[in-house]
């Protein structure tokens, strides 16, 4: 196993507690982060080994049952072989290195379990905010287009960590596995999420961060990401469109070509299933907000690709109306012709083609669609010109991105983000 | 249109096919009187290797189990539109795009006077390199050209290829190498199964490494073309030229369609008296 790399110093906390050493090292480091920059906290949580990012996942599910479940949480996974160390509620001042007072009541007397459990209590409320500043700190490193070299070690930390497949034109290549990270983060904002004045920012932190995984293309962390996302707060629609949107491109070719016939088939799921399950995310988000006409668009394709045109048609029609982004618009008309196509309409297909293509003159998409129905009517000179009329080179068609279109923006939603926490913790 | 098309079909007929011999017909049959012609690329081969020298009367063609009087054959003097269409994605970069490039250049050095070629490169990205051309030369430049990056729409380029080929009357054979599967493609893989059957265009698929989409030997088996499977793009120029031979050694068989419908599929069956020969043909047409 690698070493990490030097990681800054940190202070050491205050008051030792016996048996959670690496979660109190993690509070410490992520209570000097500045939420947005690129600081020591930064690089000493990207320094940290594997197996110890991991310890403090578990810890964090361990401070999780006791603020939500038990009297008193046992940690049952010992990290030193034959013993096991218990946490009580006694304990947390020492772990988030807060006043002894903050866990008192008005009449100075200590607060009982059942107070300190309260979402709305001091010590409750206190916690909440250390691990949203340190989710952010996990955000921060993750979004950062230098976190690969920051965490270089993952790279060499033995095979478990190289468990991210990067897909090349139908090729994999094993890459640095920075899904440890996104659990961590995830387990300090359900201890958060309770908080009723952070509940908003763990909202947006969700709609954020699944929109920048989506963006990234990157579904392995994305996928687990959003299904806690949609168990945590499953009247969000973005986060059902979201998941949709993943399970819709984990079916598509690049991907289902990798893992053809292969174990790894088994593991992202047929495309027939993943079809399936985008079906259920984005009626759910449907049911959520009638608004959003880009859950119309992708649900739409969903049925187009299940075999289902007549079903897709009336749904890309509206979310051809009511989209307002040119490229999501491009889309609709698209697959609206492809829809009428399939349905042996070839007037109505012709002029969904050149809707899209006169919104994208040079996007070959749409005029390979025309070429299409051109060479079924025998018109054989006029699919030529569709053809002749594709640029050699650089070329943009909306089709080669439509899967990341829906999180074509995400740095403004980060920005607010960091932002709204940034006012949150002050 | 189609009629239009049938048109010039006879005018290179009567210009430059080289008539072999006609069943029950005149040496110049005469077309114009009928509403179509169904033209068919018929191999035929015994233990593997094409067999020559056959008359129309050796022929039995049947259209929708109908049989049909052969109005027209001719052998491998006619010219030919050859359409490369070739896969410049990502995957093909380093020795495998030096040896793709070889190929189509060794197909290029095996074509005839009268003879003519396309180029279509594609990643996602579909690029008409080069219209059909007897400038060689062209095509040669437009080959060192291609440089790898991107996914693959094996799909969208197909119905490229189509295009182009069917853009001519003459006898057209589009050869596609691909070194994978289809990972970007806009076209429903059926859209351009139907196009096909709508053409005369035969498609041969070349596949390095085994041929992991159907897509591609649908293709192929639907136009009367094959897909081959190669081990490593090493054996891309030898199998290239060797699938240019073959369609040379091909008859090319025309028809008038009778006692069958106007319109829809027609499952066409080829056979020949002699024994143990196989033929290969396409499917069938729509119209």
């Amino acid at each position: 196993m690698a070493q990490a790399t030097q990681s800054p110093p940190v202070a050491a906390p205050s008051r030792p507690l016996s048996g959670f050493p690496q979660l109190q090292g993690w509070i410490q480091i992520s209570k000097t982060h500045t939420v947005g920059e690129i600081d020591d906290a930064v690089r000493a949580l990207a320094s940290m080994p594997y197996e110890r990012i991991q310890a403090v996942n578990r810890d964090l599910l361990t401070v999780r049952m006791l603020l939500e479940q038990d009297e008193q949480a046992i940690d049952a996974t010992p990290r030193t072989a034959g013993t096991g160390h218990t946490l009580a509620m006694k304990d947390l001042a020492a772990l988030f290195d807060l006043p002894d007072d903050l866990f008192r009541g008005s009449d100075g007397r200590a607060m009982d379990a059942r107070e300190i459990r309260r979402p709305d209590s001091a010590p409750r409320r206190a916690i909440a905010k250390i691990l949203v500043r340190a989710a952010m700190l996990h955000t921060d490193l993750l979004t950062s287009p230098a976190r690969k070299d920051l965490a270089k070690h993952l790279e060499s930390d033995g095979a478990a960590m190289l468990s991210t497949i990067r897909v090349d034109d139908a090729q994999g290549r094993a890459s640095a596995d920075f899904g440890v990270y996104w659990n961590c983060a995830r387990s300090a904002m359900d201890v958060a999420e309770p908080t009723p004045d952070l509940q908003a920012v763990v909202r947006e932190w969700y709609v954020a961060t699944s929109a920048y995984l989506l963006n990234q293309r990157d579904h392995s962390a994305a996928k687990p990401h959003l299904q806690h996302a949609r168990d945590t707060i499953p009247g969000e629609a973005r986060l059902a469109l979201y998941l949709g949107a993943v399970n819709e491109n984990l079916a598509a070719p690049p991907i289902q070509a990798l893992f053809e016939g292969g174990n790894g088939a088994r593991m992202i799921g047929t495309r027939l299933a993943l079809l399936h399950q985008a079906d259920y995310q984005f009626r759910s988000a449907l049911l959520l907000d009638p608004s959003l006409n880009d859950v119309r668009l992708r649900l739409g394709r969903t049925l187009l690709l299940l075999g289902r045109p007549d079903e897709a048609l009336p749904i890309l029609a509206a979310a051809e109306a009511g989209l307002r982004r040119t490229e999501s618009k491009y889309a609709a008309a698209l697959f609206s012709g492809l829809a009428q196509n399939e349905l042996g309409n070839r007037v109505e297909a012709r002029a969904a083609f050149a809707r899209a293509s006169a919104l994208f003159p040079d996007a070959q998409s749409a005029r390979l669609a025309l070429a299409q129905l051109a060479m079924m009517s025998s018109n054989h000179a006029e699919a030529l010109a569709s053809i002749q009329a594709i640029k050699y080179g650089p070329a943009s068609d909306p089709f080669w991105t439509y899967d990341i279109d829906l999180a074509w923006n995400v740095a403004g939603p980060l920005a607010l983000l960091r932002a709204n926490v940034t006012e949150r913790l002050r | 249109m189609r009629n239009a098309f049938t048109l010039s079909f006879i005018a290179i007929v009567g210009t430059t096919f080289c008539v072999v011999s006609a069943q029950d017909a005149p040496q110049r049959p005469m077309y114009s009187s009928r509403g179509e012609v169904v033209r068919l690329d018929v191999l035929v081969a015994e233990r593997g290797r094409p067999v020559q020298g056959l008359k129309a009367s050796d022929f039995t063609v049947l259209d929708n189990d109908v049989p049909q009087t052969i109005e027209f054959m001719s052998g491998e003097d006619a010219p030919l539109n050859v359409i490369l269409n070739f896969d410049v994605s990502g995957s093909v970069a380093g020795q495998r795009l030096q040896d793709l490039r070889a190929a189509g250049k060794a197909v290029l050095d095996n074509l005839r006077p009268g003879d003519r070629a396309a180029l279509v490169s594609f990643t996602h990205v579909v690029s008409l390199r080069s219209a059909l051309t007897s400038d060689l030369s062209l095509l040669r430049g437009a080959l060192d050209q291609s440089q790898p990056e991107g996914p693959t729409s094996l799909v969208d380029a197909s119905l490229a290829g189509l295009v182009v080929a069917a853009s001519d009357a003459g006898r057209s054979l589009v050869l596609t190498f691909t070194d994978g599967v289809d990972t970007s493609s806009s076209l429903p893989p059926a859209s351009v199964l139907d196009v096909a059957r709508r053409t005369e265009v035969v498609v041969f698929g070349v596949s390095a490494g085994r041929l992991r989409t159907p897509f591609l030997k649908t293709l192929a088996d639907t136009t009367g073309g094959d897909a081959v499977e190669i081990q490593s793009t090493s054996e891309l120029r030898a199998t290239l030229v060797r699938l240019l031979s073959e369609y040379r050694q091909r008859y090319l068989i025309a028809y008038s369609p009778t006692g069958v419908a106007a319109s829809g599929y027609h499952a066409v069956k080829v056979s020949v008296s002699r024994k143990g020969a196989t033929v290969k043909t396409r499917q069938g047409y729509e119209r």
